[in-house]
């Protein structure tokens, strides 16, 4: 019985260490010529992407002109994987006053659609700018008011 | 002297790679959505504005009991501030006054009353009423005049 055993695993520990064989031979018995193929491999890269925004923009006071909140995306994605990109104002675009906290301050965020971007990309800004604005300062009083927009990224792979 | 030359050569070393941070980032390593604030700069708008808006002239028809005059006030100032506005006669600094008759000296008495005395709030649109009295009209038709004198002061609430 323990020279079975002693068998057993002999072959097991054999078929272990039996190393495949990914080497093709040219000999004197064989064609004098091979191929041998050249690809990448994937298995341990992942999509990159880096998506860029502005972390603070200020509007002076009275100022009604529209400020530049776009983005930036660079990307390395697999074939067929896309990253989706939108910008929302959070609270409706209501801004609050720091020193007052009752008091309100509207903006508009123009842009900011979910935009849909390839595989590639190096520093590429969406096709529709994404801008805020505040119409009317007449009513507010004057203080800083902040409010916040989310940037949201979705990669969808192939 | 050495020791201290490599201090502060690795303090600049450490301020010259310090990147403030003016940009936010999402990434395949970080969170897939991020917020950007968005505020409002009044650095140069200081206490606020106000502007207050009275006739340069006022004529009160003879013989009138009453007579209402109007100013307005519009103020867009700092969170706690306000401002006072006040009316008065221009001699007395009272709300009674006197006027003069061009040429002679006659006079004619009047009152004020209504918002004479007004406090506004940060943001006012406001159309004030001045009402002047004058109870004794038994006097030499001529032209009366004298001044009054709109106040503001601008405060805290």
């Amino acid at each position: 019985m323990k020279k079975i055993i002693a068998l057993v695993m002999a072959v097991v520990m054999m078929m272990a260490i039996a190393v495949p064989a990914f080497a093709a031979d040219i000999t004197k018995d064989t064609a004098q010529a091979g191929q041998a193929t050249v690809a990448t491999t994937t298995d341990s890269t992942d999509a990159t992407y880096t998506v860029t925004y502005p972390a603070s923009t200020s509007i002076a006071w009275g100022d009604t002109e529209a400020k530049n909140v776009n983005y930036t995306v660079t990307s390395q994605l697999p074939i067929g994987a896309t990253l989706k990109v939108s910008v929302a104002a959070d609270n409706g675009g209501v801004m609050t006053s720091t020193n007052a906290p009752d008091y309100e301050l509207v903006y508009t965020l123009a842009g900011g659609a979910e935009e849909t971007f390839a595989e590639i990309n190096n520093s590429v800004a969406p096709a529709t700018a994404v801008e805020v604005s505040i119409a009317d300062f007449s009513q507010a009083v004057p203080d800083v008011y902040t409010g916040t927009l989310t940037y949201t990224v979705v990669y969808t792979a192939a | 002297m050495k020791k201290i030359l490599a201090l502060v050569m690795a303090i600049v070393m450490m301020m010259a790679i310090a990147v403030p941070a003016f940009a936010g980032e999402i990434s395949n390593t970080a969170p897939d959505a991020g917020e950007s604030l968005v505020k409002t700069d009044t650095s140069a708008v200081g206490a606020g504005s106000y502007t207050v808006t009275y006739p340069a002239e006022i004529v009160i028809p003879w013989d009138a009991p009453t007579y209402d005059a109007t100013y307005t006030v519009d103020t867009q100032l700092a969170v706690g501030k306000k401002i006072n506005v006040s009316v008065a006669d221009k001699t007395t600094g009272t709300l009674t006054g006197t006027m003069t008759a061009t040429g002679t000296t006659d006079t004619l008495e009047y009152t004020l009353s209504g918002a004479v005395a007004t406090e506004y709030d940060e943001v006012s649109n406001a159309t004030e009423t001045i009402t002047f009295t004058v109870a004794d009209w038994e006097k030499t038709i001529a032209e009366y005049s004298n001044y009054i004198t709109f106040t503001v002061v601008l405060g805290d609430k």
